[in-house]
């Protein structure tokens, strides 16, 4: 059993069969459509989005194949959807706690910043290495023209010798991974320096014995520990506050969201910035669920009567689901965009 | 002029390789020079130096993407900070902006492709040219095995561009492909700057084993007994894998794969880690090798059947760099070949193809309404690489059926005639595997070179002793010792003065 598998397994007992299989996939591999988004608030899987951006739409054809071949799932009622088998649902916690999702994992909060924070400190360590060794030849790890053209323009701005952006770096990177919680070690491996290349991921993972899915879980759970240590504590860490991209006020939002949030704060309604904004109506409601999700205090009183919220409510705890349509078939006055932003509040409100 | 001198003002070197100083002497004369240098030689300074000491643009042609990349990396390391590639790893904005900029650069990279535009070339016409540079020129000749369709329109382009001053690089080409270079780019009054493809350091051997077992039982004898660091090429980046995984398990050593699958970054982590001595064997497509300058290896192991010999010299001439002595390994199960047969009949639409994609065009009488139609239904009969040699060649869109019809008669001939030129390369090759005379005479008489000096290590029909390239010490350059806490490594990789401060 791979631990993508498991990851899998883990989605698709919490979304009972009410989505595709490829809602799934989407989490993953972090697709940012409004449904996806959705998804991973309503069904708490905000930690997983964006884990696996390479999943291949084939790789998890086959991964959904093998669990069904192993009788962990069987096909659900709705079309492409499948089930946990209700015999496995021990096999899997029992599975969770041998392999546990890492408990620093943030995907939804973290994803549009990791991999710039990774370019950035790799390439930074490496160069911070060479400089201290008095070498200026060397292969670049990232090859980033905008990463290569940050670390120059920091390095321009460092106001220390540059000899010792060694040291800082160290202490500031050895003040940061010193936490009982986490095995800095996964993270070192894949460092390199002037007298020392860095691991890839599959060395890595064969290196420790672990499965490269784990091994890449593991460390996207590392980088997450530590923008959420650097972010909470910038005065403390003043050289990787630099690496991360700052835009952590209102990264949350997709940007075509942000100018129908402008809109919306000057007072417009719906059809009108549809019309304003040359954009179907739909995508307009998608742009409205997207808000609700993102932003606690978004009132969503204009959009739906409070009877309705009652009862979207009500039926979606009674039937306990969250499938869209099952609850319109409930309650046929109901549009899919009422429904759709009451669970969002919902999802929202279960932070 | 001393140009030892500025070889070392420059490139921090001492001395030059074999043919760099004749030919670099050549193009400071102002005369359009032809070189060939076997892999290995520093073909690149040979444009470098000039550049530095000639005014105006430096322009190099360069095939491949991923070679480009690597040559201009390895530049800026080396210090030189102007020097840009224009290719389509540029998004639209980035290469906007090298074009307002281009000025700046002294060395600018460009492909085939992206020269032949006329917006492109018509920026380039506004600088000042001090020198054109053609690399891999072979590849400009319908008579060798890497032709490339692109590269026909470079004497067009250079014609253009003003004929301006022209450097023709090559590793490998017969006097019939050298002749069609100089053809091809209208160069009259060439100095040509010929060496031999000879390594004479580089021990040749093709082992006959009877069958697939056999071959892998061997390969893991090899991997055990020759001493590192080695390099062994697969066919697929599927074997490469495998065979990383098993050898680096049975053996006990170092070893990874390397091939165009991987990402990127893996691929230079890879490439570093060889270099820094930290891989002692790569288990790689033919992707690994370009732009890759270790001196030190030791041993090149061919696992498949290689399509010809050009592309064989190239990557057994990554071994011994250092002059030291080293070996090839060719090993070869009869039937090997017909897996290379194979490959090349995927790289070129096949006359059934051809004629298929004939009657449905029949059907309609512009290219326009068959692809609305019949496209998506046509690709699924090509690989990809057939559609895109067939789209460069017949240029369908905007086209009549009756147009089409006609280029496409002569497109079939053309197939055929190449198919001819690549079976011919395999049989060559094959014809080697079994010599029973010298295997390095042959490489010669190929390129019509004159006698050699018969080498003390030849090859295994000469005779020679394999045990010499037999590892005489275990290796074990582990820098980093896996038992030190977290902090003591960060601290080596950081390069801190040790001390107890960082344990």
């Amino acid at each position: 059993m791979t631990f993508i598998e498991v990851i899998v397994l883990y989605c698709l007992q919490r979304i009972k069969g009410e989505r595709t299989i490829y809602s799934v996939l989407h989490i993953l591999n972090g697709k940012k459509s409004a449904q996806t988004i959705q998804d991973i608030h309503i069904f708490k899987l905000k930690a997983i989005f964006q884990t696996f951006p390479n999943l291949s739409r084939a790789n998890f054809d086959s991964i959904i194949l093998s669990l069904n071949k192993k009788a962990w799932i069987h096909a659900g009622e709705s079309a492409q959807s499948f089930v946990i088998h209700p015999k496995k649902e021990e096999s899997l916690k029992e599975l969770l706690i041998e392999y546990p999702i890492p408990a620093h994992l943030n995907g939804w909060k973290y994803h549009r910043i990791t991999v710039g924070f990774w370019e950035r400190l790799s390439l930074s360590i490496q160069v911070a290495s060479h400089l201290a060794k008095g070498n200026n030849r060397y292969m670049p790890v990232q090859r980033n023209i905008a990463v290569q053209a940050w670390v120059k323009q920091t390095l321009q701005d460092f106001s220390t010798e540059r000899k010792k952006l060694n040291e800082h770096l160290f202490q500031e990177l050895a003040a940061c991974l010193e936490d009982e919680d986490i095995y800095p070690e996964y993270l070192i491996c894949r460092l390199t320096g002037a007298d020392h290349i860095g691991l890839t991921p599959e060395q890595a993972a064969a290196d420790f014995g672990i499965d490269l899915s784990y091994y890449d879980m593991c460390f996207l759970s590392l980088l997450h520990f530590m923008l959420q240590k650097i972010l909470a504590q910038e005065d403390k860490f003043p050289i990787l506050r630099k690496m991360i991209l700052d835009e952590v006020s209102d990264f949350i939002l997709t940007n075509s969201t942000k100018a129908t949030y402008k809109l919306i704060l000057k007072g417009y309604s719906l059809e009108e910035i549809s019309n304003i904004r040359r954009l179907k109506m739909s995508t307009i409601e998608d742009h409205i669920a997207e808000l609700v999700l993102n932003i606690p205090d978004f009132s969503i009183w204009e959009y739906v009567s409070k009877s309705k919220v009652e009862e979207i409510t009500k039926i979606a705890r009674d039937i306990a689901s969250k499938s869209l349509k099952q609850i319109k078939q409930q309650l046929p006055d109901a549009t899919y965009f009422e429904i759709r932003i009451v669970l969002a509040k919902l999802g929202g409100g279960m932070k | 002029m001393n140009l030892e001198s500025k070889l070392y003002e420059f490139f921090s070197l001492t001395s030059f390789r074999p043919g760099q100083k004749e030919a670099i002497t050549a193009l400071l004369e102002n005369k359009h020079t032809l070189a060939m240098l076997p892999t290995g030689t520093g073909k690149s300074l040979v444009y470098q130096l000039p550049g530095k000491l000639l005014k105006g643009t430096v322009i190099v042609i360069s095939p491949l993407l991923s070679l480009m990349q690597d040559q201009v990396e390895q530049m800026k390391m080396n210090g030189e900070k102007s020097v840009v590639a224009i290719n389509s790893f540029l998004t639209w904005q980035e290469r906007n902006e090298v074009f307002k900029q281009i000025r700046q650069y002294k060395f600018v990279f460009i492909s085939p492709e992206m020269i032949s535009s006329e917006f492109i070339l018509n920026i380039l016409k506004k600088l000042e040219i001090g020198l054109f540079v053609i690399d891999e020129a072979h590849c400009i000749s319908q008579w060798g095995y890497d032709f490339r369709p692109e590269y026909q329109n470079l004497g067009n382009v250079r014609n253009q561009l003003g004929n301006p001053l022209t450097l023709a690089l090559t590793a490998t080409a017969t006097p019939s492909i050298r002749d069609d270079i100089k053809a091809s780019l209208s160069l009259v009054d060439v100095k040509e700057v010929i060496y031999s493809v000879d390594r004479p350091n580089i021990a040749l051997k093709a082992e006959m084993l009877a069958g697939g077992v056999e071959k892998k039982k061997r390969l893991e004898e090899l991997t055990g007994d020759l001493q590192g660091p080695g390099i062994i090429y697969f066919s697929s980046k599927k074997l490469a894998e495998q065979m990383a995984a098993e050898l680096k398990r049975k053996s006990g050593k170092r070893i990874n794969a390397y091939h165009g699958g991987m990402s990127q970054e893996d691929r230079i982590l890879i490439q570093q880690q060889f270099l820094n001595g930290q891989l002692d064997i790569v288990c790689a497509t033919s992707a690994f090798g370009m732009g890759i300058n270790k001196d030190n290896i030791r041993f090149v192991i061919h696992y498949h059947f290689p399509t010809q010999v050009e592309s064989f010299l190239q990557e057994i001439g990554r071994a011994g760099r250092d002059r030291k002595e080293s070996i090839s390994i060719l090993l070869y199960v009869p039937g090997d070949e017909m897996l290379a047969y194979q490959l090349i009949e995927t790289e070129l639409p096949n006359e059934l193809q051809l004629q298929q994609f004939k009657r449905s065009l029949l059907q309609y009488s512009t290219y326009d309404e068959w692809s609305k139609k019949e496209l998506t239904l046509m690709l699924g009969q090509f690989s990809e690489t057939q559609w895109r040699i067939l789209a460069a060649n017949v240029q369908l869109e905007g086209k009549l059926v009756k147009e089409i019809v006609d280029k496409l008669e002569d497109f079939a001939h053309y197939c055929a005639s190449r198919l001819a030129i690549k079976k011919q390369s395999i049989q060559h090759m094959l014809s080697w595997v079994h010599l029973k005379s010298c295997r390095r005479t042959f490489f010669t008489g190929y390129f019509e070179e004159a006698e050699i000096r018969m080498n003390p290590v030849c090859c295994d029909n000469c005779g020679f002793s394999i045990a010499s390239f037999y590892s005489k010490e275990k290796t074990n350059n582990e820098r980093i010792d896996e038992v030190d806490s977290w902090k003591k490594q960060l601290a080596f990789i950081l390069n801190m003065k040790s001390g107890p401060a960082y344990e």
